[in-house]
């Protein structure tokens, strides 16, 4: 057993590293050194100004809180495992062991990871003693969790394993949807958790537009939580970028990078059906499908574009501002009218 | 409205599932695909929906070609698959919406067609769930509600009896006469023999991809003379495929 959660392991590590080696080709990683360079000078730069903000504390909560999110309890199970390894217990019993200790070593580097990120801003605010004590805090806290799943897996007679698949299942989709941030992830799945608020905002969506993508499309985006999470939290994550740059060209830059993501977690919605039999088995029309993404994409964009401006209007209150919200509207503009029809490949499709 | 299908060739990659099969579904009748596991009903069913393209051979339905005119000869169709597949993130109501607008069906008459149809298979209450949430069974009802709210000339069903109640088979064989009634063309592929002749019209037993035998099911025991039921037909095809 111990030789097939190897392989397992070594195959999932190896599909990683093919995903993130397509995604950091030289472009890429060229865009991020840049960015990355120009981040760090505007976060040391304003510290002071960070230092006295009332708002910081919040944020590195928040981020804190997040963050706790990564780096999950890694099993390696799959779904028949509870039909083909029912038997083996004391073995399944030591692989866990093993699985927890390194998922707990794999948590604490992430979680240093991001209070090394952290640190100028919690120096700023806290003294040396309690920011240790918020850092030491903070991977207990993670610790603590690890070892809760591990508990609910696996208690003394049995292995949890609806749970435990459930658990794997969730991890390898979240470690998915961050790979699809920089490239496209077939193996994403998504389950669908329809809310009240939702579903009241699909059926005024359904005023506009009552043809057969639309539904499709709509349903997909607004139901699956692989799919809202990310657009919700990359937009909230231009909205605080926005709002807290000191520097209104900084400002203006990383919304427009936020309007620019934005577009390729869209894309994955228009190809979701491609291949669902009941699609093909109907007869099919790409102008109208177009269509109805990128109606989609102006329902999406313009709520966004729109938090944007007031997050940054609310910071900057010069004549730039209206340079800046200009551009938004452009770039927008242009990401649903040319670039989301090149992304999703939409030229080659009617041209094949 | 007639379904020609002649001469058609077809399967996955290089091999070929189906060999040059050719037959006709009258209008107002119904023809069942019967059939060993594996002898080409599911094939000749994606050639027909349009999924597979043929690699020979034409398939024309109300003098429409499945090939030039794929849009028209489509919506022509519905179709009830084999395995039920319902959209993950639709409710039972927002899949008549689809239906509704796949096939631009007058939506009054097609929102109380579905509830005439809900109610005969006991899904009226069960508008605002999500099929995905349903048994096997009850997800092959909403399958079978879709195609019969399309109201389509032609009718094709893969295997459309299984994981059904005895009650939902029955009133699937009602709803099936009543279409044939109206002159619909139904194809279907069954194992159920049973009473099948009381609804079907015409039988085409396939064997490893070619038409063995069509006709009524005397026709098919005339063709196997030994044999006295259509088990013992399909342990002489499988005995014969060994050899």
């Amino acid at each position: 057993m111990t030789r097939v959660f190897a392989s397992r392991r070594q195959r999932s590590f190896q599909r990683n590293m093919r995903y993130l080696s397509r995604a950091f080709n030289d472009q890429f990683v060229a865009f991020l050194f840049i960015a990355l360079v120009f981040g760090g000078y505007e976060y040391l730069h304003h510290l002071s100004a960070i230092g006295h903000s009332f708002f910081t504390m919040p944020v590195l909560l928040t981020i804190s809180l997040v963050s706790l999110f990564l780096g999950r309890l890694a099993t390696f199970f799959q779904e028949a495992d509870r039909i083909f390894l029912i038997s083996d217990l004391r073995e399944i019993k030591q692989f866990l062991k093993a699985a927890l200790i390194r998922s707990i070593c794999v948590s604490v580097v992430i979680q240093l990871m991001i209070n090394l990120a952290m640190l100028p801003a919690l120096l700023a605010i806290l003294n040396v003693w309690i920011t240790c004590l918020y850092v030491a805090f903070w991977l207990v806290i993670k610790i603590f969790l690890l070892l809760l799943s591990y508990r609910k897996i696996c208690s003394d007679s049995r292995i949890a394993w609806i749970y435990a698949i459930d658990l794997e299942k969730r991890r390898v989709n979240q470690l998915n949807l961050f790979l699809n941030f920089f490239t496209d992830v077939k193996e994403i799945k998504h389950d669908n958790r329809p809310s009240r608020l939702w579903d009241w905002l699909i059926k005024r969506l359904q005023k506009f537009n009552r043809s057969f993508y639309w539904i499709l499309f709509t349903r997909y985006f607004f139901r699956s939580r692989q799919l809202i999470g990310p657009v919700f939290f990359v937009s909230l994550l231009g909205i605080m970028l926005t709002l807290f740059l000191p520097s209104l060209f900084s400002a203006a830059c990383a919304g427009l990078f936020i309007l620019f993501a934005l577009a390729y977690q869209l894309k994955s919605v228009f190809h979701h059906f491609d291949h669902h039999l009941m699609v093909l088995s109907y007869q099919t029309d790409l102008e109208a499908k177009l269509a109805d993404f990128q109606l989609l994409a102006v329902k999406i964009y313009s709520p966004v574009v729109l938090c944007l401006s007031l997050s940054l209007l609310l910071t900057h209150r010069t004549t730039a501002s209206a340079y800046a919200i200009f551009a938004f509207i452009l770039f927008a503009w242009l990401i649903i009218k040319g670039y989301l029809p090149r992304l999703v490949g939409f030229k080659y499709a009617t041209k094949k | 409205m007639t379904l020609e299908v002649s001469h058609l060739t077809g399967g996955y990659g290089q091999a070929n599932t189906i060999e040059d099969i050719s037959f006709t579904v009258a209008s107002g009748t119904l023809t069942a695909l019967i059939g060993l596991n594996g002898s080409g009903k599911t094939t000749t069913i994606n050639h027909l929906i349009g999924i597979m393209k043929p690699k020979t051979g034409q398939i024309i339905f109300d003098n429409i070609d499945s090939q030039k005119e794929p849009v028209r000869y489509q919506s022509a169709l519905s179709y009830i698959p084999e395995l039920p597949v319902v959209y993950e993130d639709l409710t039972l109501n927002e899949h008549v919406q689809t239906t509704i607008s796949a096939y631009h069906l007058d939506e009054k008459k097609a929102e109380s067609d579905a509830q005439r149809l809900f109610k005969i298979f006991r899904l009226e209450d069960k508008g605002n769930w999500f099929p995905i949430d349903f048994s096997k069974g009850m997800r092959q009802k909403v399958m079978i509600v879709m195609a019969l709210l399309a109201d389509t000339p032609l009718l094709i069903i893969d295997e459309p009896f299984i994981g059904l109640d005895p009650l939902a088979v029955a009133d699937l064989i009602d709803l099936l006469k009543e279409k044939k009634a109206a002159g619909s063309t139904i194809l279907m592929s069954t194992h159920v023999i049973a009473g099948a002749e009381e609804f079907v019209d015409q039988f085409l037993l396939l064997d490893q991809g070619k038409i063995r035998v069509r006709g009524h099911l005397k026709d098919i025991f005339q063709a196997f003379p030994k044999q006295q039921t259509i088990d013992g037909v399909y342990y002489q095809l499988a005995k014969e495929a060994e050899k």
